[in-house]
Formats: C-alpha cells, sequence, structure tokens
C-alpha cells in the first residue's frame, strides 16, 4: 500500500510559530532560540518517510492437528529481509475468526536490517478447519508522520477433528428398520422384556415355556419378549446463519453446540446398531447417508471436523428454503427418523421440523437455548422459542430443550417425560 | 480470552510525565508565573496519555508551550528556555504515540522497544537542535540583536510555511 500522512505533526507548526511570535514582540531573542526545537522536530517529520516493512513471517504452531478444547501456542517469528531499518512496527497476526487467543496476537517494535522479533500467543482449538489469515504490519517512520500498511502472507493451517465420544443414549421413536437393534416395538418375538404369554406351539425352545404356569395349571405355555430393532436416524444440524447465535461473546454458538450434540448423538447410535446420517441446514451442502461401520464413523468424524457447512463461523452464500427442503425430504429413507438439532429461533426451523413429521419421519428436537433476559427484545426473543417449542411439542414432535451445560441431564429428564 | 481494549500504553504515559515534569521545572526556575501555566499542562498530558484523549493531550501539551512563553517573557535564560521547550515537544510527542499504539495494538501487546525507540528518536532530533541553537545564540550573543532577530524571525515564517506545505502527491 502507498504510504499515507497520519497529520499527527498538525499544529505543532502553530506552537512554534507562538512562541517564535512571542519572542519577536517581546524583543526575547531567548524565546526565539526555544522555537528551534519546535521547527527542528518538523523539519524531521517533514524528510522523513514510512519504510516499505519487507518481512519474513514464520508461523509455527504447537500442534497442527489438535483436539476440541486443546491449547495450542502459536509462534510468529518476524525478521527484516529489507535494507532500511523499520524504527516503528505494529504487527497485528490475523487469528482465524473461529478461534480467540489467550494472549494479545499483537506486537509493537522496530528492527534493524536483519533483525527479527518473535510474538507467541495460546489459542484454545475449536472443531474445524482453519486457515491463519495475512499478517498486518503497519510501519511508520522515526516521528511518525507517514505510516504504510502491507498484508504479509505465511500460509499457517491447523484441523481440528472432534472426538467421538457418546453422549448418553437418545431415546428414539418407535420407527425402526428390519435389523435387530436397542428401539422396543410392538412386535412379540426375541429380545429382552417381557411382551405377553401364548398357547405353546410345537417346536417352541423349552427355555421359553413359562414352568411355573405349568405347575399351577397344568397346561403349556410359551413366553415372549418384546422385539427390538434398530432405527434408522438422520441427524439434521441447522446451519443457516440465523442459527449462528449465542447468548454473549466468547460463548460457543447455538450452531456449535447442536454440532457437538449431533457428534456425542452419532457415537451413542451408531454403538447401539443404529444406522446414522448426517445433514445441514446451510448454505453449503452437506449430506451423510445412514450407514454403519468403521469406515461410516471415520467418514462422520472427517465430515464433523471439517465440512464448511457446520464450520463455528458461518459461511457465505444463499440458503434456499424450500428447494433444500424438498431435496433433504427427497433423500430421506422412508423408515429414517429425524434429530433436528436446532436453536428454535426462527419459525422456519419449526416449520421444517413440522413438516418433516408430517411426511412420515418421526421428529425430535433437540434446541440449545441461545437466549438471554438482559433486555426487553431479547426476553420476547425468549418468549417467542418458548412458544415455538410448546407449538411443536402439540404438534406431537418431541422437544428437548437444552438451556446450557452438558446435555445428558437434559437427556435424561426429558426420557422420563416421555413414553414408548 | 482477551479483546483489543484500544488503551494507551503505560510506558509512553509515565515518559511522557516525566518529561513534562521536567519542562515545569525548567521553566519553573525561570519564572513562578510560568508554574502556575505549565503545571495544568503535566496534568493534562499525564490524565490525557493514560485515559486514551489526544485532545487531553494536545491542550496539555500547549499548556505547557504556554509555560515556556510566560517564563519567556518573565526574561528567563535560553538554557531554561530550551529545556522546557524540550520537555514539552517529547512530553506531546510520546504521549501521543503512546496513544496510537494503543489504539493499534492495545495495552496488553509487548510494545517497549517501539514506544522507547520512538521517544530515544525524539529526544535525539530535539537534543541536537537544542544544542546547535545554543552554540549559535551563544556565538552571536552581544552583536545586533535587532537585525539578527528581524532576519531570525524571517527565516522561522519561511521555514514553517516549508514545512506546512503538503508533499505533493
Amino acid at each position: 500500500m502507498t504510504p499515507f500522512d497520519t497529520n499527527r505533526w498538525v499544529g505543532v507548526d502553530g506552537a512554534a510559530l507562538l512562541v517564535g511570535a512571542a519572542g519577536v514582540l517581546a524583543r526575547r531573542p531567548a524565546l526565539l532560540l526555544a522555537s528551534v526545537v519546535g521547527l527542528a522536530a518538523l523539519a524531521a517529520a517533514r524528510i522523513d518517510e514510512a519504510p516499505a516493512p519487507t518481512l519474513d513471517v514464520e508461523r509455527t504452531l504447537s500442534d497442527d492437528a489438535p483436539d476440541p478444547g486443546d491449547e495450542v501456542t502459536v509462534t510468529v517469528r518476524v525478521r527484516n529481509v529489507g535494507d532500511r531499518a523499520l524504527p516503528d512496527l505494529r504487527l497485528v497476526d490475523g487469528v482465524p475468526p473461529a478461534l480467540s487467543a489467550e494472549d494479545p496476537a499483537r506486537l509493537g517494535t522496530a528492527l534493524r536490517p536483519g533483525a527479527g522479533a518473535t510474538v507467541s500467543y495460546r489459542i484454545t482449538a475449536v472443531r474445524g478447519e482453519h486457515d491463519w489469515e495475512p499478517l498486518v504490519a503497519i510501519s511508520r517512520g522515526a516521528t511518525g508522520s507517514r505510516e504504510r500498511t502491507a498484508e504479509i502472507d505465511a500460509d499457517t493451517m491447523m484441523q481440528c477433528s472432534p472426538e467421538l465420544s457418546a453422549t448418553a443414549d437418545l431415546p428414539l421413536r418407535g420407527l425402526t428398520t428390519q435389523f435387530s437393534g436397542r428401539v422396543g416395538t410392538d412386535v412379540p418375538g426375541a429380545g429382552l422384556e417381557f411382551y405377553a404369554t401364548r398357547e405353546y406351539r410345537r417346536g417352541d425352545p423349552v427355555s421359553r415355556i413359562d414352568w411355573n404356569r405349568y405347575a399351577r395349571t397344568g397346561s403349556l405355555s410359551t413366553v415372549q419378549f418384546r422385539q427390538e430393532r434398530a432405527a434408522s436416524v438422520v441427524l439434521l444440524v441447522d446451519a443457516r446463519e440465523a442459527a449462528y447465535v449465542a447468548p454473549e461473546q466468547g460463548v460457543p454458538n447455538a450452531v456449535e453446540r447442536g454440532v457437538d450434540a449431533a457428534t456425542g448423538a452419532f457415537t451413542a447410535l451408531l454403538e447401539s446398531g443404529d444406522q446414522v446420517g448426517i445433514a445441514a441446514l446451510a448454505p453449503t451442502e452437506c449430506w451423510l447417508p445412514p450407514g454403519a461401520g468403521a469406515a461410516h464413523r471415520a467418514r462422520a468424524r472427517d465430515l464433523f471436523a471439517t465440512h464448511p457447512a457446520l464450520a463455528p463461523t458461518p459461511g457465505d452464500g444463499r440458503y434456499y428454503a424450500s428447494v433444500e427442503l424438498r431435496r433433504l425430504r427427497n433423500r430421506l429413507p422412508a423408515d429414517a427418523q429425524v434429530l433436528v438439532f436446532s436453536p428454535l429461533v426462527d419459525d422456519y426451523a419449526a416449520k421444517v421440523a413440522r413438516r418433516i413429521d408430517a411426511y412420515g419421519h418421526l421428529v425430535t428436537v433437540v434446541s440449545p437455548d441461545p437466549t438471554v433476559e438482559s433486555t426487553p427484545g431479547r426476553r420476547l426473543a425468549r418468549i417467542e422459542r418458548e412458544n415455538r417449542i410448546s407449538r411443536l411439542r402439540r404438534a406431537g414432535v418431541r422437544v428437548i430443550d437444552w438451556a446450557e451445560g452438558a446435555i445428558d441431564p437434559e437427556i435424561e429428564r426429558a426420557s422420563a417425560r416421555w413414553s414408548g | 480470552m482477551t479483546d483489543l481494549t484500544h488503551r494507551p500504553s503505560v510506558l509512553s504515559a509515565s515518559l511522557s510525565t516525566l518529561a513534562a515534569s521536567a519542562s515545569l521545572v525548567a521553566v519553573a526556575l525561570a519564572d513562578t508565573n510560568a508554574l502556575l501555566v505549565a503545571l495544568p499542562g503535566v496534568a493534562l498530558v499525564g490524565g490525557g496519555a493514560l485515559r486514551g484523549s489526544t485532545r487531553l493531550v494536545s491542550l496539555g501539551g500547549l499548556a505547557l508551550t504556554g509555560g515556556v512563553v510566560f517564563a519567556g517573557l518573565a526574561g528567563g535564560g535560553p538554557e531554561a528556555l530550551l529545556l522546557g521547550a524540550l520537555g514539552a515537544l517529547l512530553a506531546w510527542d510520546v504521549a501521543e504515540h503512546g496513544i496510537g499504539i494503543g489504539e493499534h495494538l492495545g495495552r496488553e501487546a509487548r510494545t517497549a522497544r517501539v514506544e522507547l525507540v520512538h521517544a530515544a528518536v525524539t529526544l535525539l532530533i530535539g537534543a541536537v537542535a537544542a544544542g546547535v541553537g545554543y552554540a549559535v545564540y551563544r556565538g552571536i550573543a552581544g552583536g545586533q540583536p535587532m537585525a539578527a532577530l528581524v532576519f531570525l524571525l524571517v527565516g522561522v515564517v519561511a521555514a514553517v510555511a516549508a514545512l506546512r506545505r503538503r508533499r505533493a502527491e
């Protein structure tokens, strides 16, 4: 960038003239002499020029693939590779927007040709793929009368994949696949929970015969259990721009909490034998069809970590509400249940949940609560959200209202309330 | 988590208060009335530098300059006036620079090096100018004060006019 005037010496000429003029009018040569100091500084400022910062920037991370929540130390080494001294150099590092630095990622220094400086700061890793932006260098001359800015690239990338750790078992609803699993059905067969007894038929296993009853009445009968089946579940994360809401600065936003919860749910469901898929309401397309197995798990981990639709900061692009909804509907397998992760801060998410429910997919909404009560407007937003939740519940959609903290207690509380 | 606070650095504020105090002492030795003008200047520069107010710092610099003028009108010696002017310049310059650093980088960042280099450069420029000026003054002292004064005046006005003109760019 071309240098420009900082205008910081404007007015000093007036003060110098004032001193000189007072000396002339009062015939005090010493006073006229004193104005020399100001004039000399002005002259220096006049000939001073901001040197172009020709810097060699090297950025190193203590860990370029950390786990979420890990502390990573970033060290930036800067060296003046030009042949002019940089007497006034201000450096601001381009920390990725989703990360927040614990220490200032900024440095003020002066560098002789060949000299170097180091700034290091700690960041707390959050899920996602993070690209560092260029370092901004502001260079001024020694008197600060001229300034120029330069951006210096040093490609650095950090990839932070979440550990797939399971949350409490999410209560699923009675829509199942033909595979055996843990969702209780109303079909008698092999299982754990007592369902009914029926008359003995030839060929029934001896262990299933109700011997107590035989002793009492003399007739043979067979015990039947509730058959348990696996479900097919699609985790639908609301990652539209409207969903990027947080109660305050520095707190994970609703999308991050939703993705965290979805990650936990994914593992829990996969471990209990259900087939799990991932989808997002986002400008960028995101779809992983329901599946099982180690390869599916690895694909999901990668998707949770790096998919742009699930990034911790909103992406670019427009979201075409009705098109996306239709596409999602066409993709959903007929026997799939849907777990929606949405803060429910606008009517659209609630509409999606009800629409999918109406298409015959049983829907459970997990809703991280981003609302606060500090101003009347925020209180209104909270009430609107509560109304949306109760409307959804009236329509037969299950909602877990997740205030803050861990999700497991909320799931426990919700499952205690629901039946079957 | 640290957000950029835009608060000015403490080091610059302390250095500028020190320079302002030096200016105050120099003019106070020449004239007690000058003390009354320069004293609020010290408070304004110091307070402005800590609070990050360029306006207060400029007012303080002006008050310190006023102190120099009063001391000169009361017949202060060239040594005291030069020292007073140098202190005033340094106080204003360092305080303003510290505020700018604070706006760019915040108080928490490591900025001591750039602040010290800037203060040293300004001190050097001012001291050299004062030294040369003082030597010339001593050299021509006792000559034709009025004629020298007129030429000096013309020189000062021409110099200021030249310095005021913006770069053609």
